[in-house]
C-alpha cells in the first residue's frame, strides 16, 4: 500500500514535470513529429516537397533490392569513386543533398552528411529522419 | 547501527545524484534523447518522443526521491525496474549487434559499450537492492520492538 502510494506521487510528479517541460518549451510536443527533428536533420514529407539529391548510404545489396528513384549509391567502402559521381550530378544541378541509411537506428547518414558537408563545399547536407524505412512509407 | 546508516545514507546521495544528472542531461537535450531511444528499435518514433518527454522526470523524482523519507520506498522500486529495463535493452542491443547510442546521460556520437554499461548498471542495481534490504530490514526491526 505504501509503495503504491509513493508510486502514485511519482507518477503524479513526473506528469507535472512533462506539462512543466511543455509549457516551458523545452521540449516539443510528442504529437507533433515534425517537430522532434533535430539540426541536420530532414523529415519525409519535407524532402519530398523540393528538388533532392538522394545519397542512399546502405549497404550495396540492400541498394540494389530497392532505392529511392535516382539515389546514388555512397558509403564509405566506394567514397572515392561515389564522390565524384555525386560532384558531377550535383555541379550539374545544384540542390539539397539528402543521405539515408536503413532505418532510424543506422546512423550512418548523420555520419556521411557530415563527410559530405566538408567535402561538397556550399551544399546543404540532411541526414533523413527515418531513413529508407520512413521512404517507403 | 551507525554504519549501517552512514552507509544508507551514501548510497542514497550517490545514486541519487547518478539519477538526477542523468535526468537533468536527457531534459537538456530531449531530441537527442528521443533519437537514442528510437535507435534500440524496441518502440517506434512516436512512442519514443512520449519516452523522451516522461522518463527523464520520472528518474529526476525517483533520484531526488532517494533522499526523501516520504518517497523513499517507491522510489528505491522504481529505479529498480528501470535499472532492469535499462540492462534488457543493453543486452538485447549487444545481441542483435546494433551500434546504438545509449541515451544514459543524453545523447552522445560515440557507440555504445555493452560490457561497461551492464557491468555499470548492475552496480547501480546492485546499490539499490542493498537499501532496499536496509530499508526492510528497518521495518523489520521496528515492527519488534513497536
Amino acid at each position: 500500500m505504501l509503495m503504491l502510494r509513493q508510486c502514485l506521487i511519482l507518477t503524479l510528479l513526473t506528469l507535472a514535470g512533462c506539462v512543466v517541460s511543455l509549457l516551458m518549451g523545452w521540449s516539443p510536443m510528442p504529437w507533433f513529429a515534425d517537430k522532434w527533428v533535430e539540426d541536420g536533420e530532414i523529415t519525409v514529407r519535407e524532402a519530398r516537397g523540393q528538388a533532392v539529391l538522394w545519397v542512399d548510404a546502405r549497404a550495396e545489396a540492400e541498394y540494389a533490392v530497392g532505392h529511392e528513384p535516382g539515389a546514388l549509391h555512397l558509403t564509405d567502402a566506394n567514397w572515392d569513386s561515389g564522390i565524384m559521381e555525386l560532384m558531377l550530378e550535383w555541379l550539374d544541378e545544384p540542390r539539397v543533398i539528402v543521405v539515408y541509411c536503413g532505418d532510424a537506428g543506422c546512423g550512418t547518414s548523420e555520419r556521411l552528411a557530415l563527410r559530405l558537408r566538408s567535402a561538397v563545399t556550399g551544399a546543404e547536407v540532411y541526414a533523413l529522419k527515418g531513413g529508407w524505412e520512413a521512404l517507403r512509407k | 547501527m551507525r554504519a549501517r546508516f552512514y552507509i544508507a545514507w551514501t548510497l542514497r546521495v550517490l545514486l541519487g545524484i547518478c539519477f538526477v544528472w542523468a535526468a537533468g542531461s536527457k531534459l537538456r537535450d530531449p531530441l537527442g534523447f528521443a533519437a537514442a531511444v528510437e535507435s534500440y528499435r524496441v518502440v517506434g518514433s512516436e512512442l519514443s518522443r512520449w519516452v523522451a518527454l516522461g522518463l527523464p522526470w520520472l528518474e529526476l523524482w525517483a533520484g531526488i526521491g532517494l533522499a526523501l523519507p516520504w518517497l523513499r520506498w517507491g522510489s528505491n522500486w522504481i529505479l529498480g525496474v528501470l535499472l532492469l529495463g535499462f540492462m534488457g535493452l543493453h543486452a538485447s542491443a549487444w545481441m542483435r549487434g546494433l551500434n546504438v547510442d545509449c541515451g544514459c546521460f543524453g545523447f552522445s556520437e560515440s557507440a555504445a559499450n555493452y560490457a561497461f554499461l551492464l557491468i555499470r548498471n548492475g552496480m547501480l542495481l546492485l546499490g539499490i537492492v542493498v537499501l532496499i534490504c536496509m530499508e526492510m530490514d528497518a521495518w523489520t526491526n521496528e515492527r519488534r520492538e513497536g
